[in-house]
């Protein structure tokens, strides 16, 4: 060999060498790099990760409140329609009662009333105080201040007030002075059958309806 | 001089600008790579609340559809109740007329 080949040939083996050297630094240096940037990434992931959880959950919750809002809705729905149709059958019963004047069940049905209101006051003057319509009627029941006397043991006068009160039916009954009072007004006894047999009158209307429960949010 | 002497010298020099070179590329990767941690925090936030804000509409969305479910069986329920409480109407009717009847025992 030359002394000018044998010196090329080391002159590209120098070469060679650092270039492959130059490719492994290189190469490491992109590896190294790659490495810390995803385990930057895992750290801020563990970071991150409660914040997320948190902004998971918001993002739950806030469908959740869509659906606890319609499932509301819809509850108040079935509500208000249930108390409608009870209110319908309560207007119903309102027109009902005010037909009802001269009826041998009305007359005894006033009669009574009369005399457990006397009996309430506890006797002595008892002034009935109805409706125009019911007046007359009231002025012929008979027996009314021997009911009321047969229980308090004591005397019963039973007057019917002059001037008449707008009402459906009933009677609204006082003593003399007017401090004692009972109200047996049929729109007073209509009120007490709302509100102690609601639920009665709501499974006669939907027999077949569950009872309603609250909504849970 | 040998001819051999002064071409590895010159060899050695070019090796020598290689690894120089390399050495630049190297600090550039890790200077890119270190610009890029100091904002991964910042990234990696910006990916994940996309991925919320994606979530997000759909729950959203879901919940809607379940919504609007709910709404028209609600109405449907409530068509049927209204047909039950029509057909027992005149039921509650007399039962709360005997109800006010019979208070306070006015009527035995």
């Amino acid at each position: 060999m030359s002394e000018s080949a044998a010196a090329v040939k080391i002159q590209t083996t120098i070469v060679n060498e650092a270039k492959a050297s130059a490719k492994r630094v290189v190469e490491d240096a992109e590896v190294a790099s790659r490495q810390l940037i995803e385990q930057a990434k895992d750290n801020a992931r563990r970071n991150l990760a409660g914040w997320l959880d948190r902004r998971r959950q918001a993002a739950q919750n806030s469908g959740d409140r869509i659906i606890g809002k319609a499932r509301n809705d819809a509850h108040m729905k079935l509500l208000d329609s249930k108390a409608r149709l009870i209110e319908e059958a309560f207007e119903k019963a309102k027109k009902q009662f005010e037909k009802e004047i001269g009826t041998a069940r009305y007359k005894t049905f006033l009669k009574n009333l009369i005399i457990d209101a006397g009996i309430q006051i506890g006797g002595s003057d008892v002034v009935v105080v109805t409706r125009k319509e019911d007046q007359a009627t009231v002025s012929e029941l008979k027996g009314l201040a021997t009911g009321i006397s047969k229980v308090v043991g004591q005397s019963a006068k039973v007057t019917v007030a002059k001037k008449p009160m707008d009402m459906i039916g009933g009677v609204f009954v006082q003593n003399k002075d007017g401090n004692i009072t009972v109200d047996y007004r049929i729109e007073t006894l209509l009120d007490e059958v709302a509100s102690q047999r609601r639920t009665e009158i709501a499974k006669i209307l939907f027999p077949s309806e569950k009872p309603t429960e609250p909504v849970k949010e | 001089m040998s001819e051999v002497l002064i071409e590895v010298k010159k060899a050695e020099a070019e090796a020598t600008k290689i690894m120089e070179k390399a050495q630049a590329q190297v600090e550039e990767i890790q200077r890119n790579a270190q610009r890029e941690v100091r904002g991964t925090e910042q990234n990696v936030r910006e990916e994940l609340t996309e991925e919320i804000s994606t979530l997000q509409k759909k729950v959203e969305s879901q919940a809607k559809t379940q919504s609007q479910k709910i709404l028209a069986d609600t109405d449907t329920e409530i068509a049927a109740l209204e047909d039950q409480g029509k057909k027992n109407m005149n039921k509650a009717l007399d039962f709360i007329i005997q109800a006010v009847y019979t208070y306070g025992g006015a009527e035995k």
